[in-house]
């Protein structure tokens, strides 16, 4: 079992004993209580597409599928592909990577999701180390991390983060929530 | 036109807010729309704070043509018997499982429904009323977002609030009876009055001394409970410009009136908040506390929506004060000028606050949108189950 938070693009869940995949995970901080997830999935048997919408905290039977540590090699433009410490290659199509491009940076260690032999999906690490790109200047005082801004990181994604965080900072960012975590020294 | 019955499940956590919002919507369900409602309700004891009717003895009973149970283990065992045609689950409060149990066993499976929180944040639209299977259970359930969007669940509205609105507004004679019979002092000519209800943690004291730095006599009314130690603190100190009233804490309809008859109000949470928008007064919202800036965030979002077409430099000023009630103690001294610059927008913020209560009352309002909804997903249902014959 798994809470919806703890799920990420590239998991497999059962729902009304189909196989689903989580194709994208979007994470919203709702009121008081428990935040929302967005998913999208794709039934892993007819291929149809699907989505819902859950509190974090909703509980999900995962499936245990094939796992393998890889590290991301490159993009040959319809595939991400990557590969494992005996230099076996593979191919993931781009349309599969979903949310995962995001934090995508080349050596990234990561595990390759098998389902009945085949490569179907990346997971990332839940925790990764981006460099602030750009953000705009930070606001004089406001050191309680109460205040947000945008910031972009190395690959081009952007991200809310505090205000006191400044362009080449390094930020640790959850990869399930696409929230920042804390600022790296 | 086709009867539901309609359950819902409240949990009282902290406040008054999720049993303020449950009650009024309870009862404008059963007023306007061919429901029988059952409110399940956890602790009693605050829950007459806002409604002085209700008899605390009582498990169940009948109050405005909503039916009430408290919600113990017991009581359930005892009254609750089959789930309504919708089940409400308000704020993810966690439906017990004998009602799980319940609603898998009916022949027609209950429209399931995660009633959420107000925000103007973009990513409601995406998710709200996207129906979804419950992977516990195999029942489909839905999160419905109230929001300020054609594209949301829209906001708790009763029909005539409006009208009824503008005929107290119209009269100050009627204003000053209401007040009296309520014990809050009467208009005066040249006072300003502001109604305060907010969380512990705002900046009470700045905004005392902000008060007093301005030009004109300022009357805080506060309802009996709300900053009680600030307020004897305050009434002792004695300052010039400002005067402290404690005021009895009021019932829904009386709050609404205390809201009609004040020049400002400063609201909290989520139930105050929509009364300060039908109340087409200024209003200064104070988002509930949460960690990571994320009530930050609610408060830039609904501020981005709520000042988008006001005057520029009222606008900035409106956002100024929004950040120094919103962050709190946590920022230091705020910007003593903050009163004095708000204030000489006043005229403005009326006007605005006037024509956008008046632009979100032409959007459905949320029990409307609930009811469309409902009757959707009832028909989706009723065709599942012909397919399956």
């Amino acid at each position: 079992m798994k809470v919806a938070q703890e799920l990420r693009s590239g998991n497999v869940v059962t729902m009304n004993g189909n196989l689903m995949l989580i194709t994208k995970a979007e994470f919203s901080k709702s009121g008081r209580n428990a935040s929302v997830m967005k998913f999208k999935f794709r039934n892993l048997i007819t291929g149809s597409p699907s989505e819902g919408i859950y509190k974090s905290d909703e509980k999900f039977d995962d499936v245990v599928l094939d796992h393998k540590e890889v590290t991301y090699s490159y993009n040959s433009g319809e595939e991400y592909i990557f590969m494992d410490s005996e230099y076996n290659q593979y191919e993931i199509p781009a349309a599969m990577m979903e949310d995962a491009v995001k934090y995508l940076f080349e050596q990234m260690p990561c595990e390759i999701v098998f389902y009945e032999g085949k490569p179907l999906s990346i997971e990332l690490p839940i925790k990764v180390v981006h460099e602030v790109t750009y953000t705009e200047p930070a606001v004089k005082g406001d050191t309680s991390g109460k205040v947000m801004k945008p910031a972009t990181i190395s690959t081009g994604h952007t991200l809310s983060v505090p205000a006191f965080v400044e362009i080449g900072d390094k930020i640790e960012i959850d990869t399930r929530t696409d929230e920042y975590t804390s600022r790296v020294k | 036109m086709e009867r539901y019955s309609l359950d819902i499940f409240c949990r009282i956590i902290d406040n008054y807010g999720d049993i303020g919002v449950c009650w009024r919507f309870a009862r404008q369900l059963a007023a306007e729309h061919p429901v029988d409602v059952r409110l399940i309700v956890d602790v009693f004891s605050v829950f007459k704070k806002i409604e002085p009717a209700l008899d605390e003895r009582q498990a169940l009973q009948t109050l405005e043509g909503v039916t009430l149970l408290q919600w113990t283990e017991e009581h359930l065992a005892q009254h609750y018997g089959d789930p309504g045609d919708v089940v409400i689950e308000a704020f993810a409060c966690r439906l017990p499982d004998l009602v799980i149990e319940r609603m898998k066993r009916r022949a027609v499976p209950p429209v399931w429904i995660d009633f959420e929180y107000l925000s103007a944040e973009d990513w409601v639209e995406s998710c709200h009323a996207i129906p979804s299977f419950h992977p516990e259970t195999g029942l489909q359930k839905t999160l419905f977002f109230p929001g300020f969007t054609p594209r949301t669940g829209g906001l708790i509205r009763e029909r005539n609030i409006i009208a009824e609105r503008s005929n107290f507004c119209a009269d100050p004679a009627t204003q000053n009876i209401w007040r009296a019979a309520k014990g809050i002092p009467l208009k005066e000519e040249g006072v300003l009055d502001i109604s305060l209800f907010c969380y512990p943690d705002a900046p009470l004291d700045a905004l005392a001394e902000d008060l007093e730095s301005g030009s004109e006599p300022v009357r805080l009314l506060i309802p009996h409970g709300v900053a009680a130690e600030k307020v004897q603190h305050w009434t002792a100190a004695k300052k010039e410009q400002v005067s402290f009233c404690s005021i009895p804490f009021l019932k829904h309809a009386d709050y609404d009136r205390l809201l009609w008859s004040c020049d400002i109000n400063f609201v909290r949470g989520e139930d105050s908040w929509v009364r300060a928008i039908w109340a087409g007064k200024p209003f200064i919202w104070q988002a509930y506390p949460q960690d990571k800036g994320a009530s930050f965030l609610k408060m830039e979002a609904f501020l981005h929506l709520y000042t988008q077409d006001l005057f520029p430099p009222a606008a900035e000023i409106l956002a100024k004060f929004h950040a120094m009630w919103n962050l709190g103690s946590h920022e230091g001294r705020p910007d003593p000028r903050l009163w004095h610059d708000l204030s000489a927008y006043l005229p403005v913020l009326k006007d605005h606050a006037r024509q956008w209560s008046d632009r979100q009352a032409r959007q459905d309002d949320c029990a409307t949108a609930l009811i469309r909804f409902i009757r959707a997903q009832r028909e989706r249902i009723d065709t599942e189950i012909k397919g399956t014959i």
